[in-house]
């Protein structure tokens, strides 16, 4: 009776108490046609956050497809599949970037250039940032996030962003100096 | 003014500048991986799929492509529309004002497009209802015009005539006449095709009619001509492969009455001095035909066409629409006959002036005119000149029109462009352009008074006027376009001065005076000086444009000294695998002949290149190549292991230890050393030696600073190393077939030798 009684007060469409909540399809072919419209909606946007952190499109265009077969590794946990692609894409450019800064040492790419000597000395210092102050000034000057927006996407307390935002334009600053 | 050597630089600055920075780089990297093979494009599938998480390299690259195919087949499939929202929806480039609207691609461009000859891609649908259609397209390469209708209905305004048939096929009836054809298709429709040069209504000025049976578009100075059997070809794609229900609700409408702009109107009565009068009008306004001459000139000599509604396929970039006026300095004229006609179409419209009246002071102010008019209809979108070469009737004042060559494929994504007239002394040199499409074309031109060039760069690039005034670079405005300073900054540096400008949405050009020596620029080679050369600025019809398969970048080291010939063997002498062939491959890259790679006889601490007694200037030139500085004559027995095939080569280089990691990666640079500044002394009372002589010079890109006189007459040509023997001069010395070096004698010339000067070549004889 008690149990019935229990059900009685049940809202509908609420979970029924001691049943596993019904969760999202989640078939490979539900699970691969929700990616693909993300991958339709998002796919340039992150390539482009991600080149703007690796400087390399073609390593930008690995990293979005990480990204997105972690998603798709994870996609029945993840409740925010747009934060998650993008906190993804940020954490696997900066890897991506510490693993090329070894193997670039000896052999460093040729960087792209404007033909303008302000924007070309400034793509020239931020090259020269450690990866996760890259990450963080790509956000705030190529994506345009907030300190807090930023603090958000990557899950860092937002005075850590504050202080490494800060530490980067020091850094910048100097490099453009000189 | 900010520059990187602005010590106060705030943190909003700072930021102004990083925003700049990456919304000018990051779109550099789209494109730098946007060589995608055509194949991949083509078989790409829009469908997301995954592969292994950890991948080798070699699947990870398949990855790469398969993703930038799948966003170039999205970016293709949804066309126009996806290009320009991609940048107006980027948050970097948010700030951006004032972007033009948008125009998508419309409905029935794709399927008229298809069934038209290559190049006729600027389109226009003046008439569609259930029972016909009717387009003008334009061919931008070639100033070609096609008027086409296609009756949709069985019988509809079919009329009887007594024309002559004068082909039949399984398509139809065909009555041809010059420029013309009708088709009357086997079910009953009428196919009409017309293509002119000097009109889109047809409606030629008399001087222009084209006696030949061939047609206007088939003269023999046409490059890319259409005849009556094109023109047959065409009714008959036509005719069978317009879908007889094409007009529905997605294939969209002609353009109504309400585009053209009122200011268009008010700007043809200002500039004759009198209202328009209408010649020819066809569905409204979306053609009209007006008289550019005053009433009393009958019949008229100058005629406007206004084609609204022309739908131009987006250029080959993503970059944003330009949101800046479009004014052409220079628009510019072409023959047909006797008639010279212009075309520009802006944001939708196109201009196109023909003109009997060639005199000096008509086409100018025509020229002119259509300046008006496109920057009054916005954004502009110039065609490039006509392919045709059109030869001036030898009787008439061309002065105003210059003459024409044929222009090479304008697929690099940006108007060639040249100037006209060069400032006093310069002449061309050479003009470049890359074969890979978006390469810079470079057009130097040079003066044998100084050694200061002049430069003309043009590229395909995003308008960046924006920028530049974003980063407070001094700008000025030129036929209502910004000039900016294009340099280091505002200022000039010693060797180098630079402006630019945007010439069109998709080109823009950099102006520079540069001294590849190091040299100080000629006096009054500033950026004032540049700016007087804007007005003869016009797309290039004149320039020998050559196709290369890779341009030296701006700034760049000119071209090295002629390789010296002869046979080179290189042996490896030392212990680290391979070290012999890689330096032969550098050689052979870098121009010189390396007949074979062998073993030495023994392992060599030192290198050494052996010298056979005529081939000392070759061994100069690579023991800088190589930088193996020991040099010996060639001994009678070759230290070599194994025996070359080659006959006693020229030089041969032992590779020995000291040297054998140098050339490890297999890329450096050949280095041949600096170019030096040569000094002609004409000793030769015999013009014709001394021009034969800079000829040859000019041919191999060998600069000559200046010309002297000599004190007394020379009997041969000699060649005097003034400081020493470099590859440069030994190149000089082999390409003008002297064989040694003599010493300079002041006495030779009245005076001293300028400063600077490297070596002097008397030419004597």
């Amino acid at each position: 009776m008690e149990h019935t009684t229990a059900m009685s007060k049940r809202v509908v469409g609420e979970p029924i108490l001691g049943q596993p909540t019904r969760r999202p399809d989640t078939t490979p072919e539900s699970r691969s046609a929700d990616l693909e419209q993300l991958f339709r909606d998002h796919r340039e946007r992150l390539t482009r956050l991600a080149s703007a952190i690796v400087f390399d499109r073609s390593r930008a265009e690995d990293v979005v497809q990480d990204a997105f077969a972690g998603l798709y590794r994870r996609q029945g946990d993840v409740s925010n599949p747009e934060g998650y692609l993008q906190r993804s894409v940020v954490n696997l450019s900066i890897k991506v970037l510490r693993r090329r800064r070894v193997a670039e040492r000896h052999r460093p790419d040729r960087p792209p250039v404007a033909g303008i000597p302000e924007i070309d000395e400034t793509w020239i210092a931020v090259r020269e940032l450690p990866a996760r102050q890259r990450a963080v000034v790509a956000l705030r000057y190529w994506e345009d996030l907030s300190e807090a927006e930023i603090a958000d996407v990557l899950d860092w307390p937002a005075g850590t962003v504050k202080s490494t935002l800060h530490r980067a334009l020091n850094k910048l600053k100097k490099e453009i100096r000189s | 003014m900010t520059t990187g050597t602005d010590v106060s630089m705030s943190d909003e600055e700072l930021g102004r500048r990083l925003r700049l920075t990456f919304a000018t780089m990051v779109p550099l990297l789209d494109s730098a991986a946007s060589d995608e093979p055509a194949q991949l494009l083509r078989d790409a599938s829009d469908r997301l799929v995954f592969e292994p998480a950890r991948r080798e390299p070699a699947a990870a690259a398949r990855w790469g492509a398969r993703v930038a195919a799948v966003a170039a087949a999205a970016a293709l499939a949804v066309g126009f529309v996806v290009v320009q929202r991609s940048a107006v929806d980027d948050p970097a480039l948010s700030d951006t004002p004032n972007l033009p609207a948008v125009v998508a691609e419309p409905g029935w461009y794709a399927v008229i497009r298809p069934l038209l000859p290559s190049g006729f891609d600027r389109i226009a649908l003046t008439h569609a209802d259930q029972q016909s259609v009717a387009f003008v397209a334009f061919r931008s390469t070639s100033a070609q015009i096609l008027d086409m209708n296609i009756t949709l209905e069985p019988g509809f305004d079919k009329k009887e005539t007594t024309d002559p048939v004068t082909f039949e096929d399984d398509s139809g009836t065909y009555f041809e006449s010059s420029g013309g054809v009708s088709l009357d298709t086997v079910d009953d429709r009428l196919i009409g095709v017309r293509c002119d040069v000097t009109s889109p209504l047809g409606s030629s000025l008399p001087t222009s009619q084209d006696p030949s049976a061939a047609g206007p578009c088939a003269d023999a100075s046409n490059a890319d001509p259409i005849d009556g059997a094109d023109l047959r070809d065409l009714a008959r794609n036509l005719a069978t492969g317009f879908p007889l229900d094409a007009v529905n609700e997605s294939f969209g409408a002609p353009v109504g009455t309400d585009v053209l702009n009122p200011a268009i109107a008010a700007q043809v009565a200002e500039f004759i001095g009198e209202p328009a009068v209408v010649i020819a009008e066809q569905n409204d306004l979306v053609l009209r035909e007006v008289s550019l001459s005053p009433a009393t000139v009958t019949p008229p000599t100058s005629r406007l066409t206004v084609v609204t509604g022309v739908y131009s396929p987006p250029a080959p970039t993503n970059a944003p629409v330009s949101t800046e006026p479009a004014s052409l300095p220079g628009a510019r004229f072409f023959r047909h006959g006797a008639v010279a006609t212009a075309i520009v179409v802006a944001n939708g419209t196109a201009f196109h002036i023909s003109t009997s009246d060639l005199s000096d002071t008509n086409l100018p102010a025509l020229s002119q005119l259509l300046n008006q008019l496109t920057a009054t209809q916005g954004a502009g979108v110039p065609v490039p000149p006509p392919a045709s070469t059109v030869v001036p009737d030898g009787d008439q004042d061309v002065a105003a029109i210059p003459p024409t060559t044929t222009m090479p494929p304008a697929d690099q994504g940006y108007t060639l462009l040249g100037i006209d007239p060069l400032p006093d002394g310069y002449q061309l040199l050479d003009a470049y352009y890359p074969t890979a499409k978006n390469g810079s074309g470079l057009a130097r031109f040079g003066n044998p008074t100084n050694t200061t060039e002049l430069w003309l760069i043009i590229r395909n690039e995003p308008p960046r006027a924006e920028l530049f005034e974003s980063l407070d670079r001094t700008t000025w405005q030129f036929n209502g376009r910004t000039v900016w300073s294009d340099g280091e900054g505002d200022s000039c540096l010693p060797d180098a001065c630079s402006i630019g400008l945007q010439w069109d949405d998709q080109t823009s050009l950099s102006l520079i005076w540069t001294d590849q020596q190091g040299n100080n620029l000629a006096p009054g080679s500033d950026q004032d000086s540049l700016l007087a050369l804007l007005p003869g600025l016009v797309a290039d019809d004149s320039l020998p444009w050559q196709e290369v398969t890779e341009l030296p970048e701006p700034g760049s080291a000119p071209p090295a000294a002629p390789i010296v010939p002869g046979s080179v063997v290189v042996a490896n002498g030392n212990t680290l695998g391979g070290s012999a062939g890689r330096l032969a491959e550098m050689l052979n890259g870098a121009g010189f002949t390396v007949a074979e790679v062998v073993n030495a006889t023994s392992i060599s601490s030192d290198s050494v290149i052996y010298v056979s007694n005529e081939a000392w200037c070759l061994g100069i030139q690579l023991a800088y190549a190589t930088g193996i500085t020991t040099t010996e004559s060639m001994p009678n027995v070759l230290p070599i292991d194994s025996p070359a095939t080659a006959e006693s080569p020229d030089v041969l280089i032992i590779l020995g230890t000291d040297a054998a990691t140098r050339f490890e990666s297999g890329d450096e640079r050949i280095d041949l050393g600096p170019v030096g500044q040569l000094i002609v002394v004409n000793g030769t009372g015999d013009n014709s030696i001394v021009e034969s002589r800079l000829a040859d010079l000019k041919a191999a890109g060998i600069q000559v600073a200046t010309e002297v006189a000599s004190a007394r007459p020379a009997d041969e040509t000699t060649l005097h190393p003034i400081t020493e023997t470099t590859p440069w001069t030994c190149g000089i010395a082999d390409l003008l077939g002297i064989g040694g070096f003599d010493t300079w004698t002041p006495d030779m010339i009245n005076g001293e030798l300028p400063e600077g000067t490297d070596a002097v070549l008397l030419i004597g004889g």
